[in-house]
């Protein structure tokens, strides 16, 4: 497209099983940066 | 050309509100809006979100498939300038743009098994933090030193029971959990060993107050490679008055001479990271970021208090949290930038194409384990009896099933923009300012987006810069 430059995301290999839906800064659960 | 500019972001919805069938084109005006108007357009919100910021950046988002787009010129006068004649190139791209599909777009819908499991290993602290959440002197009005180890193991197996593979965080909390080292140890081998045979990784996370690290403690991190995430709210002078020791001194050149040691051992540990807490006793998010950003830590996560209600505070802490956004990628780009946990946690979503349906998975994929070793939703909810999941001898189905249709589906969130960035949000949050879980904090609605929106325009700036270097070489 012309006008609408989408931006290609790095995504991970697909062999990998769907990301948890764990969201954000619970503080307690601290969840690590580097989560599936 | 807006009329209530909300300071640094601004963002815009396509909308089809002003549809005359009769003109037979694509329907579609344009509404322009700050951010805070955005939620009061509940049912006229297209797929296209543009957001554009004061200094000039610009990116467009869609809504339903989570991609992220730069805009030329025209595109951009389309959008933010209400020049808009949809029969033109540039209106034709926004609407094919609209009204695709993405085939590599993940199902929000995840299996109903549990992969977070949080501990209380102690219900007793050493500090007397001013603002702490689990009944003021963390033991949430019902001390206990030691979790019943003998008691947790098959709590821990049957509350596993259905995952069979994955990642599988484990997070200690307490109290401070680092009063009962041994019972993380032991939990941790056990759960390597009665596990082996499943395809799980375990992930050991503590949060801890720093105050107590000593070489067996590091040998205990290191040996089950833990992420260690500890709680620090800024400089000595704030950090002192907010986090003191029992006796009223402050911690934190106790803290800061822990923390070296661990960042001695950082290679053998999963990861470091420093956590602080924001409210409207202490806003100053960015000289916070400054401090904190000085050591060689892996992330930092600026939160804001989750029993925090004062709407100025949020505001404050949003104005800051894009300070800090803009230093960081100033400092070292996206790499800088994704040190900080809430900005990393929306690239990985964009990136990953992943719609989150659940903010948190409280009460799905997460359960917390109490060192009365009774089963709760989330952290924040522990203590209090109804909303407790089950006990040693079992688990509640009916409470449980209560928490598996999403949070999203659950709240108003239908027309929002954020939806499947956010997840439906904090249901403790919700609940403790409006009193209900599924009616939102207008507050954290607006934090959150205001976050995404941020994170959107620096990962359109990253991204296209990297590609341009690329193309380059």
């Amino acid at each position: 497209m012309k006008h609408i430059k989408k931006i290609q995301p790095k995504r991970k290999e697909s062999s990998k099983p769907a990301r948890e839906a764990v969201g954000l800064t619970c503080i307690p659960t601290g969840n690590p940066p580097d989560r599936d | 050309m807006f009329l209530t500019p909300k300071p640094y972001l601004q963002a815009i919805v396509i909308t089809d509100l002003f549809y005359d069938p009769s003109f037979r084109i694509w329907p579609f005006s344009c509404i322009i809006s700050s951010l805070e108007d955005i939620v009061t357009l509940i049912s006229s919100i297209g797929n296209i979100i543009g957001i554009k910021s004061s200094d000039g950046r610009s990116a467009a988002f869609h809504s339903q498939l989570l991609e992220v787009a730069g805009l030329s010129q025209d595109a951009s006068n389309f959008i933010f300038n209400k020049i808009n004649d949809p029969l033109t190139e540039v209106g034709q791209e926004i609407k094919a743009w609209s009204e695709s599909t993405n085939l590599e777009l993940k199902s929000a819908h995840l299996e109903s098994k549990i992969r977070n499991i949080s501990i209380n290993i102690t219900q007793i602290c050493n500090l007397h933090c001013t603002y702490c959440a689990a009944g003021g002197d963390g033991t949430y009005g019902a001390p206990q030193k030691k979790i019943d180890i003998e008691k947790t193991l098959p709590q821990l197996k049957l509350l596993l029971d259905k995952t069979t593979s994955g990642t599988v965080h484990i997070n200690f909390i307490g109290g401070e959990p680092l009063l009962f080292p041994m019972g993380i140890k032991l939990i941790a081998e056990y759960l390597k060993l009665e596990f082996k045979g499943r395809d799980l990784l375990f992930k050991f996370v503590i949060t801890t107050n720093g105050t107590l690290i000593n070489d067996d403690i590091l040998k205990i991190l290191t040996d089950i490679h833990a992420y260690v995430n500890v709680s620090i709210d800024g400089t000595p002078a704030v950090n002192d008055i907010r986090r003191p020791q029992k006796n009223g001194t402050g911690s934190t050149s106790i803290v800061l001479e822990n923390l070296n040691k661990l960042i001695n051992v950082k290679s053998q540990l999963g990861g470091l990271g420093l956590t602080s807490v924001f409210d409207r006793n202490h806003t100053e998010v960015f000289k916070t970021w400054q401090f904190l950003s000085e050591f060689p830590v892996d992330w930092i996560e600026l939160n804001f208090s989750h029993t925090e209600t004062s709407e100025e505070a949020s505001q404050k802490f949003m104005n800051e949290m894009a300070q800090v956004a803009a230093a960081a990628y100033k400092k070292g780009e996206e790499k800088e930038l994704r040190k900080i946990k809430a900005f990393d946690h929306y690239f990985n979503l964009l990136d990953d194409q992943q719609r989150i349906e659940n903010f948190c998975g409280a009460g799905k994929s997460l359960v917390v384990l109490d060192a009365k070793n009774e089963v709760y939703p989330c952290p924040w909810m522990v203590g209090d009896k109804n909303e407790a999941l089950g006990d040693r001898q079992g688990l509640k189905t009916v409470a449980l099933a209560a928490y598996q249709t999403p949070v999203a589906d659950k709240n108003p969130c239908s027309t929002c923009w954020a939806k499947f960035l956010c997840g439906g949000g904090c249901m403790f949050i919700h609940k403790n300012k409006t009193g209900s879980k599924t009616k939102v904090d207008s507050a954290f609605c607006e934090r959150t987006k205001d976050l995404i929106a941020n994170t959107i325009l620096y990962y359109e700036d990253s991204r296209r810069e990297a590609e341009v270097k690329n193309e380059t070489h």
